[in-house]
């Protein structure tokens, strides 16, 4: 026996005290099955449902679900999964030809209510031995006068297995594991339980519902079942690493085949990383004096052959989640997770855990932590990763399938005393990610993007829109604060007293007064940096917009590729590298094939340019993170015009991140059906 | 933090006399929507004696209920409550401590709502934060890191938060808000989003605010929030509130006019003719 698994031992029966549904306790059935070998296993499931339940064994790694009916008519449902451990048990027994039985009783009492056990974590941590020694030190909860007799019934078909020969191992919810053993020794009365159970229907589960009964996401599932034989190999190929602009024409005239399958080989890749990468190793420790950032691109060292049997770390586990999602969501939207909104993310999903008593966040949580400490499109890509269970296709060959909604389950409550569940009538919180749509073969958006008739997204030209606003308000009230001016008071308040100046010459005795003078004109263009692209090649999409009304501005701009990422049918992401405004509208030519601006050293001058040439104003706002070129402001004012220079740090990075992202639709049309594929604006 | 208090109100702090404000008592309860209020607690929660609170921010459209979530989760930690209104002309001292001139034509230093909770250990809402600019928000920018202390020039005093003080920002999305830098947007986290409530939950919030309202009334005022939210109409709760409370009126005044009609008339009056179109009749 060694410190990560522990039974209580009676004769040749080993009974291993577990956490229902909980990963740490299926890993522990697994290493603990391999070390005792065992002739007979036995589960605490009832005996009534145990051909459908070793029927739905057979099937993994494919999830089905038992539905049923109580007497009283009270639908049941048992979902069977892999990390779990009455269903490791049965799932090794059958693999290893021994006997594997359900020994409970069939009460037919639905009883639900909460047992306040500590987090499965803590049994990781502290060791499963010491782990139940210290829940039956603080003493279980209440007990139910049904428990007695499944208990007894259990202990008396325990009692016959003994009388078969062989080890037998059996496993049980913690509550019931001393007194069976106690049970065992005495004599007891034969159970009055239902031996057959009618209408038990047996169902493949449709994938969109795992995230909604499997009370450990299903990556985790995923990554369990990846580990049971052995570790899965190092991937090799790097899907989703960002196409080169080349690659992604190449894509687009090929239809975007690959670019679903990617998506789904990527969350499989994911999955194998995070499996070889997830078991307890007290030796590693993380690079000396390495960053957030460096730690979330560090893929640590290879793993030992025996990885597979070391323990899962859960904690490791959810780090490895995070840094594959990172690296999803650099892909997508092309953001890195900065230092801050990691540890953010770990110290609030922390105490999101601890306020409902665990030590770590579970699924929802960990999804609720990724969108308030980054936002909704890292929390997607953390959602999409935790739902990746690749074995679960939509169809069976061998059952029909069935969905199952969250509004009839328990959700929120987390351990049941029985294994059938009864839903019930509450309701849960739904993820905090929008469900994006996907295509019905791949190809179908990239199809639909002929390069006819381009045109934007209403919701983001008003965004754009409304910051070339707030720069150009920004620009006229900068200026009027260099200009502003201080004097003691003697006949005119002017603009007010300015209270700091008085206070500061309080011994004078004098009042002092402040004069804003506003400037004359106003901002006519507004030119926005993101990204200077100086070699050249990550902003090949060169494009001039014209204002399609009175109250929208002119817009030239240099972004990312044209369909190198379709998030809807003829609808293409983009990202800006900068861009120019200028009000009123329908005045600019084609900046980007005009001969006057070739002769200029790169794109950002060339939108500068743009501005300082249309503008009606007299000022024009330049935000980037360096100012430009002495020569522009010499220019500018031989024009008659002045550059208003604004650093991009002092704009919120939210702000920024939502700017930069935008849509192309293929034609007009598409702004009908845009709003169901483009979210967060 | 070493100070003298003089009386309730006033403390001597290395040698200035300061004049406390005094904590907002309002009849707010949080209903439904638990989660936010958890995801609140939590990032206040502080685990060790070197655990620092986070500070967070809440957003969402306006009239979901921030500023009540807000007091009521400061409140439930059994803490004086101190709600700062940001505008746009608060300026830095406005926000830390300002001074004004006494009868007697002397300086007399005034605590904001937000020093006083932190000399009190108490919990200060700065409601609306972003309506107010960047300057104002730099002042507290050590006061939002590890740090936990502000500078305030006026008084030359360096004031430390007392170990028990909590922060939480509203913030709202319109065309009158500035935007906040990325060196305060990094200390305002993590960004909790309230929306709009679930029919039950709704139905709840009305319940609670308008005790004496009939239920029919509740319930055609409920349908109407629903339909408004699932066509993403900009109606809030408080909407809702402020319809129904004039409903109550207009039946109490007149025995002639029935729910409906008393509703869909609050309607007009509050909302527009517009609103009238997602009433379920």
């Amino acid at each position: 026996m060694n410190g990560f698994w522990f039974t209580l031992q009676h004769e040749r029966l080993h009974i291993m005290p577990v956490l229902h549904e909980r990963l740490e306790f299926a890993e522990a059935v697994r290493l603990a099955l391999e070390e005792i070998r065992p002739q007979i296993v036995a589960v605490e499931l009832p005996a009534s449902l145990e051909s459908h339940v070793l029927r739905a064994v057979q099937r993994l790694p494919q999830v089905s679900v038992l539905l049923y009916e109580s007497s009283r008519g009270e639908p049941l449902y048992l979902p069977i999964c892999p990390a779990d451990p009455l269903v490791e048990a049965l799932r090794w027994a059958m693999e290893h030809g021994c006997t594997a039985c359900c020994v409970d009783v069939d009460i037919d009492s639905p009883m639900l209510w909460h047992e306040k056990l500590p987090d499965s974590y803590a049994a990781f941590r502290l060791g499963h031995r010491e782990f139940y020694q210290a829940v039956v030190a603080h003493g279980l909860q209440e007990l139910h006068p049904w428990d007695r007799l499944r208990e007894q019934g259990m202990a008396l078909r325990l009692q016959r297995l003994l009388g078969q020969g062989g080890q037998v191992f059996f496993v049980c919810g913690m509550a019931h594991a001393q007194r069976i053993l106690e049970d065992l020794r005495s004599k007891l009365p034969e159970p009055m339980d239902r031996v057959q159970r009618k209408g038990v229907q047996l169902f493949h589960l449709h994938p969109d519902s795992m995230v909604e009964i499997m009370t450990e996401p299903p990556l985790f599932h995923t990554i369990y079942e990846m580990r049971r034989k052995g570790l899965p190999p190092e991937p090799q190929d790097n899907a989703l690493e960002p196409p080169s602009s080349a690659q992604g024409r190449l894509r687009l005239l090929h239809g975007g085949a690959s670019m679903m399958q990617d998506r789904a080989r990527a969350c499989w890749n994911a999955a194998q990383w995070c499996a070889r990468r997830c078991h307890r190793d007290l030796q590693e420790s993380p690079a000396a004096g390495a960053g957030l950032r460096e730690l979330l691109e560090d893929d640590g060292p290879q793993p030992p052959a025996h990885a597979h049997k070391l323990p899962m770390d859960r904690q490791k586990l959810l780090w490895r989640w995070l840094q594959r999602a990172a690296r999803m969501y650099r892909y997508r939207t092309g953001e890195s997770l900065q230092p801050w909104q990691v540890h953010g993310l770990m110290r609030f999903s922390r105490n999101y855990a601890l306020l409902e008593g665990r030590l770590l966040p579970d699924f929802f949580q960990w999804v609720a932590s990724a969108k308030a400490c980054v936002d909704e499109d890292f929390a997607y890509e953390v959602w999409e990763l935790g739902r990746t269970y690749p074995w679960q296709g939509e169809n069976s060959t061998d059952l029909p399938t069935t969905r199952i909604r969250g509004e009839d389950l328990w959700l929120g409550m987390r351990r049941l005393r029985i294994r059938p569940r009864v839903p019930r009538k509450k309701r849960p919180q739904a993820f905090p990610v929008r469900q994006r749509k996907k295509e019905t073969h791949p190809g179908q958006w990239a199809e639909a993007l002929d390069g006819e008739a381009l045109c934007s997204y209403p919701p983001e030209d008003l965004l754009v829109e409304r910051f070339g606003g707030y720069l150009r308000q920004k620009g006229v009230r900068l200026l009027s604060e260099e200009r502003s001016r201080v004097e003691p008071f003697t006949s005119s308040l002017l603009d007010g007293i300015d209270l700091r100046e008085t206070l500061r010459n309080w011994h004078e005795g004098r009042i002092y007064v402040r004069e804003t003078r506003r400037v004359r004109g106003g901002v006519g263009a507004v030119v926005v940096i993101f990204d200077p692209d100086e070699d050249g090649r990550k902003y090949p999409y060169c494009m001039t917009w014209y204002g399609e009304h009175e109250q929208e501005s002119d817009m030239a701009f240099y972004a990312t590729p044209l369909g190198l990422k379709m998030v809807g049918p003829g609808i293409s992401r983009c990202e800006y590298g900068g861009f120019v405004m200028s009000y009123p509208p329908r005045r600019m030519g084609d900046i980007w094939k005009d001969p006057v601006y070739q002769v200029l050293g790169s794109k950002p001058e060339v939108l500068l340019m743009a501005a300082l040439d249309y503008t009606l104003e007299p000022y024009v706002v330049y935000v980037a993170a360096r100012p430009p070129r002495f020569w522009f402001h010499t220019l500018a004012a031989r024009m008659g015009l002045k550059i208003v220079y604004l650093p991009l740090g002092q704009f919120s990075s939210a702000t920024l991140k939502r700017l930069r992202g935008f849509h192309v639709l293929s034609g007009r049309d598409k702004r009908l059906i845009a709003k169901d594929y483009i979210l967060g604006v | 933090m070493s100070y003298k208090q003089v009386s309730d109100r006033r403390i001597l702090m290395e040698g200035v006399e300061l004049y406390l404000v005094h904590p907002d008592e309002l009849p707010m309860a949080w209903v439904g929507q638990q989660e936010c209020w958890k995801q609140l607690l939590a990032a206040w929660l502080v685990v060790e004696p070197q655990d620092i609170p986070m500070n967070p921010r809440l957003v969402g459209k306006p009239g979901v209920g921030k500023t009540t979530l807000a007091y009521a989760a400061g409140r439930s930690l059994g803490r004086e409550v101190y709600i700062y209104q940001a505008t746009m002309d608060t300026r830095p001292e406005d926000l830390l401590i300002t001074p004004v001139i006494s009868p007697e034509a002397k300086i007399r230093y005034v605590a904001s709502p937000l020093v006083t909770a932190m000399i009190r250990g108490g919990v200060c809402v700065l409601d609306e934060g972003n309506r107010m600019s960047e300057k104002a928000w730099a002042s507290l920018a050590p006061l939002l890191d590890h740090r936990r202390y502000i500078e305030s020039i006026v008084t030359g005093l360096k004031i430390r938060a007392h170990k028990d003080f909590r922060f939480v920002a509203t913030l709202n999305e319109d065309a009158s808000t500035y935007e906040l830098p990325e060196y305060i947007h990094s200390r305002l986290q993590p960004q909790i989003m309230v929306d709009f409530p679930q029919r039950e939950e709704e139905l709840r919030i009305l319940r609670e605010n308008l005790p004496f309202c009939q239920e029919e009334i509740l319930r055609y005022v409920v349908d109407f929030l629903q339909k408004a939210h699932e066509a993403e109409e900009r109606y809030t709760v408080r909407d809702g509130i402020n319809v129904a409370r004039y409903a109550v009126k207009l039946l109490r005044q007149s025995n002639s006019v029935d729910a409906i009609s008393a509703v869909v008339e609050g309607m007009r009056m509050i909302l527009g003719d517009e609103a009238t179109q997602y009433l379920k009749l």
